[in-house]
């Protein structure tokens, strides 16, 4: 493995973030690696860090003043194995070659894990938009697609949003295609719901990690029902996920913001739910007031000096953390376990540290890295792509249903690479392998291309 | 024909009288003709000769009016009681010994209150209010202002009153309540060592008091402007095409408080109102948006009013007036379900402020109309000025808003706000120099200094960073120490390559915060563009420091010094006395020294 990475070092020296990016992969496949010697005679790492194509051009643009600006764009084909490429665009002063092959890169994995057919992709500029008027990122955007357009399509590669590119650029960027192209297809993903846009993109994180825990607990033939569950957070992904569970039978009986956690022992029904998106979506309000209304509930402040998070230390069965990175850590982790916790499924971007998530691990509790639970975003960009396809608009409860389905697909393929690689019941490599394996054995299949 | 010539002598006598302060007689008055008028010979003070003269500049320029038609341009109706109603008040009820030291605020109050108002005064008012039935606002107007010291957030309340009851004594009853609490805020302890540290000693001050109608529009149970708020002719944080003597704006909606107090309001350049990095993403304006705002309740109140907490004014959430017209007008909607912001409220879905009707679509040329007045300003007071204003918006289809100019000061007045100057002797000794600063002013608050230690920093760990910057602020936020953060790159960047990802929680406690461009990490500034609300509503210094440059900071002086705390990345160290740390938001430089 330090040959591949030895090879990319000295081919591209200045691209530290790609070479950091496929050292991780590479480290989380190392299994697979050993027991498929087939790959190392195929050179099939050194093909799968090359991409496809890599794609790079000019972006003129005349701002609001009539001054002239020169961005450069970037599209990155990664990898097309399992489908068309497929990955989001960037528009961000930091964006350069490094970063967006990184990019690419993990979306490979990302999207073969969801199970359904979409390769990997990226894109983006240095644009900033930033204190730019909605003019100026319109042009931006014009220009932007006036070259890339001739480089995607709905069967070759499909973009989505990442940071800076919102539904006010995709609508943009769309616009500009659908000229250029005199074609109304779904080459675009995060659109409009009016003009080819999918229900349960605000709730794929939440519905998704919810979903992941109920496959995780029919393995042992249990059931969300009844359980007693700590959820973090309070915005869109711990609203989704507590929405869910309630759904499901469960009782939630925690949330935090950054100034403090409530637990109400009672637990969170659907009218306190409602109250909590009021108080954080429309008045952006503290969780602290929470208790002001529902006196039962107790309110604790953060203190910084602790050095655990007090959230995690309630009697419960599973839990859910949905805020913020790092916010379990070794501690918190045998806390839970101490506590009686036998589920613990990730809802937001890396919630457990290192040494968290090994206890996790020693512990024999169901653990699902984030990498898995969380991919219901990815899911839904797929779910509007197979609707554009068809020229069809699914209503909520179709799109819902078919969400359930890839989450439990996702879930089984998890469970199975980990069961064939010897570690059943580890999410954590299953979910590192099921995605590469996939990837791979269909660049096998389809020769040197 | 009749009604005609009625009609033109009425608009004569109403524009003859603009720019007047008359004298007021209770038996002359004509509350519809004069604009502003003041009882007694006395000073009016500053304020109130500000407004005359703001009254005057409006009458010899009517081609802003003529410019802007669209837009009625007025001073609210004014009264003013000059000083000797201060006087009288003050020594017919020998209240003279509250100017000592020995008596808190809430004795003043008491003993003004007890007070009675002079007899003369009184009759004055009343005939006053047999004509006035809008709701008033009663402030003082300093002598001591004349001097052009005072920072507009005010040292002295403001009190509105509803002044809509059918009783005229309880209307009565409630503005003799508010001028004798204007009266007794200049007892108060804050004037009071104001006037210390400006006149090396107390002294006795007389006082006018400003009655003055309150722009707005009876919506509901409340009654307030669509809009109001503060133009500057300087702005200290330029961004993107923004010039520094382009000016900057803030606007909130309803009652000036929110932007007094600095709460959430919009910031934009008037020449540049499409340009708000504090807006540019969707989170970023649910997260910056206004929320609250403050209403006179003309309904359901009291009849001792509620001087106390916010004198008489209710903090109303956003949210409970989204069938009001202002909000109707300058709100956006958010869809949850594409994750936008459209440009309507006509839409369900949640109300978020974003003025765009003004700003992006100029249904009403205020931003135009605000470069107007501030170049109006600059030139009539030969400086850069501050302006409050106030806005009404006409429901009709082709009817005019109203544009309510309440108070023009020049900016020098606060010189340590705006006039900042850099010596060479304090360059000479500055342990930091930088040619590309944020802000302006002059901080001696700073004691301690946080820093990346420049031989220890690695691009790949800046996330643990930002973890050990957040632990060290929260100890130092809980002690009040405000402290200076040094490291490399964008501080609060997406991208952790490219600096410390820090969130705002992370360094809440900042006075300043400096920003290294160096060998190791050679990002474009950021600029501060990341907490850029934060930075402008707080007035943080935010310094870009290009090593290698002209500009500099002393490492080997600040690594001589003791560490309060060593983490593995970062160092805090504490210096005996505050640091000195002084921007000239003209020239865009910074010094800080000890």
């Amino acid at each position: 493995m330090s040959d591949i990475l030895d090879v990319i070092k000295d081919r591209d020296p200045g691209e530290k973030e790609f070479h950091q990016a496929v050292k991780e992969v590479l480290e989380s496949v190392q299994p697979v690696l050993e027991r498929n010697p087939e790959y190392r005679q195929t050179a099939i790492l050194e093909r799968i860090t090359e991409p496809e194509r890599v794609i790079m051009f000019r972006v003129p643009w005349m701002d609001d003043q009539g001054q002239t600006h020169v961005n450069r764009g970037y599209k990155i084909e990664m990898n097309s194995a399992i489908g068309p490429y497929k990955g989001g665009l960037r528009f961000h002063p930091s964006v350069n070659l490094s970063i967006v092959k990184l990019l690419a890169f993990e979306q490979v994995f990302k999207n073969a894990l969801t199970t359904l057919g979409m390769g990997g992709g990226s894109g983006g500029s240095d644009f900033e938009p930033k204190g730019k008027s909605d003019n100026e990122v319109m042009r931006f955007c014009q220009s932007f697609m006036a070259e890339l357009f001739r480089h995607i399509g709905p069967n070759t590669d499909i973009t989505g949003g990442d940071i800076g590119v919102g539904a006010r650029e995709i609508g943009y960027l769309f616009g500009t295609y659908k000229k250029l192209r005199n074609e109304f297809t779904g080459v675009l993903t995060g659109k409009g719901l009016g003009w080819g846009g999918s229900f349960i993109r605000p709730e794929a994180t939440g519905y998704g990690n919810v979903y992941f825990a109920a496959e995780m607990l029919d393995t042992q033939n249990d059931t969300l029902e009844g359980k007693i569950c700590l959820v973090s957070g309070a915005g869109n992904v711990a609203q989704f996920t507590v929405e869910k569970l309630i759904e499901l039978g469960a009782k939630v009986i925690t949330l935090s913001d950054s100034s403090g956690y409530i637990y109400d022992e009672e637990g969170i029904d659907q009218g306190k739910l409602e109250f909590v998106r009021r108080l954080k979506n429309i008045r952006r309000g503290r969780i602290r007031e929470y208790i002001d209304k529902y006196s039962e509930a107790v309110y604790t402040e953060v203190d910084p000096s602790l050095d655990y998070n007090p959230l995690w230390n309630h009697k419960a069965e599973c839990a859910f953390p949905s805020a913020t990175q790092n916010e379990i850590n070794e501690k918190d982790a045998q806390t839970l376990v101490n506590n009686g916790v036998t589920l613990v499924t990730e809802g937001a971007n890396m919630p457990s540290t290192p040494e968290a998530i090994n206890i996790f691990l020693d512990s024999k509790l169901l653990y699902a890295p984030g990498k898995a639970s969380n991919a219901g975003g990815v899911a839904v960009s797929g779910l509007e792509m197979a609707q554009n396809s068809m020229r069809l608009n699914w209503s909520r409860e179709e799109v819902d249903n078919r969400f359930k389905m890839i989450m439990k697909s996702i879930h089984q393929s998890c469970l199975d690479a980990a069961a064939e690689y010897g570690v059943p019941g580890n999410y954590m490599v299953g979910a590192n392998i099921a995605g590469f394996v996939k990837v791979v054995n269909a660049m096998l299949d389809q020769g040197l291309v | 024909m009749r009604q005609y010539i009625i009609s033109n002598i009425h608009t004569l006598r109403k524009w003859r009288q603009k720019g007047v302060v008359a004298q007021f007689k209770g038996e002359h008055f004509d509350a519809d003709t004069m604009d502003f008028v003041k009882i007694g010979q006395g000073s009016i003070g500053g304020k109130a000769r500000s407004l005359a003269f703001m009254s005057a500049l409006l009458q010899e320029h009517p081609e802003i009016h003529e410019k802007f038609l669209e837009i009625n341009i007025v001073i609210p109706k004014t009264l003013v009681i000059s000083t000797d109603g201060f006087e009288a008040f003050v020594s017919q009820n020998h209240l003279e010994h509250f100017v000592r030291e020995d008596f808190t605020d809430e004795e003043v109050t008491e003993g003004f209150l007890k007070a009675d108002m002079p007899e003369w005064l009184v009759s004055e008012l009343e005939a006053y209010l047999s004509q006035v039935k809008y709701p008033l606002s009663v402030r003082s107007s300093s002598l001591l202002e004349d001097a052009q010291f005072q920072p507009y957030a005010g040292l002295y309340e403001t009190y509105m009153i509803p002044n809509n009851h059918p009783d005229i004594s309880l209307r009565l009853k409630h503005l003799i309540t508010a001028i004798k609490l204007v009266y007794a805020s200049t007892y108060y302890e804050g004037p009071k060592s104001f006037t210390r540290s400006i006149l090396s000693q107390a002294q006795e001050e007389a006082m006018a008091v400003i009655i003055q109608q309150v722009a707005g529009e009876e919506y509901g149970d409340f009654f307030y402007p669509a809009g109001s708020g503060v133009a500057m002719s300087h702005n200290f944080y330029p961004f993107s095409h923004m010039k520094p003597e382009e000016g900057i704006i803030n606007i909130a909606l309803g009652l000036g408080k929110t932007v007094m107090e600095g709460e959430k309001s919009l910031r934009f350049s008037p020449k540049h109102p499409n340009i708000l990095p504090q807006f540019s993403t969707v989170d970023d304006i649910l997260a910056n948006a206004q929320r609250f705002f403050y209403a006179l309740r003309i309904k359901g109140y009291s009849d001792e009013l509620n001087f106390g907490e916010y004198s008489n004014l209710e903090k109303r959430e956003v949210d409970d007036a989204k069938d009001e017209f202002p909000v109707r007008v300058f709100a956006s909607t958010y869809v949850p379900e594409e994750h936008r912001i459209r440009d309507t409220s006509y839409i369900p879905g949640p109300k978020i402020l974003t003025f765009a009707q003004i700003l992006k679509y100029n249904s009403l040329p205020l931003p135009q109309l605000l470069c107007e007045i501030l170049e109006l300003g600059r030139k009539g007071m030969g400086c850069p000025v501050e302006v409050e204003f106030s806005i009404n918006l006409s429901s009709e289809k082709n009817g005019k808003s109203d544009f309510f100019f309440l108070q023009m000061r020049p900016m020098v007045a606060e010189e340590e706000r705006f006039e900042v100057q850099i010596t060479q002797k304090e360059i000479e000794k500055a342990f930091c120099h930088s040619s590309q600063a944020l802000g302006n002013g002059k901080n001696e608050e700073m004691a301690d200094i946080v820093y990346v230690k420049p031989h220890d920093f690695k691009p790949e760990a800046t996330m643990q960073m930002a973890e050990e910057v957040g632990q060290i602020n929260a100890a130092l936020l809980k002690d009040k120490r405000p402290y200076l953060l040094v490291g490399p790159g964008r501080w609060g960047s997406f991208d952790r390559w490219l600096g410390i990802p820090v969130k705002w929680k992370n360094i809440s406690g900042i006075g300043a915060i400096i920003e290294l461009r160096n060998e190791k990490l050679r990002s474009d500034p950021s600029q501060g563009s990341h907490f850029f609300q934060n930075i402008t509503s707080l007035g943080i210094h935010y310094i870009t420091v290009t090593e290698g440059s002209g500009d500099y900071f002393d490492w080997e002086w600040v690594a001589s010094l003791p560490a309060v705390q060593e983490t593995t990345f970062l160092r805090h160290v504490r210096l005996e006395k505050p640091m000195i740390l002084k921007i000239d938001g003209r020239k865009s430089q910074c010094v800080i020294f000890h």
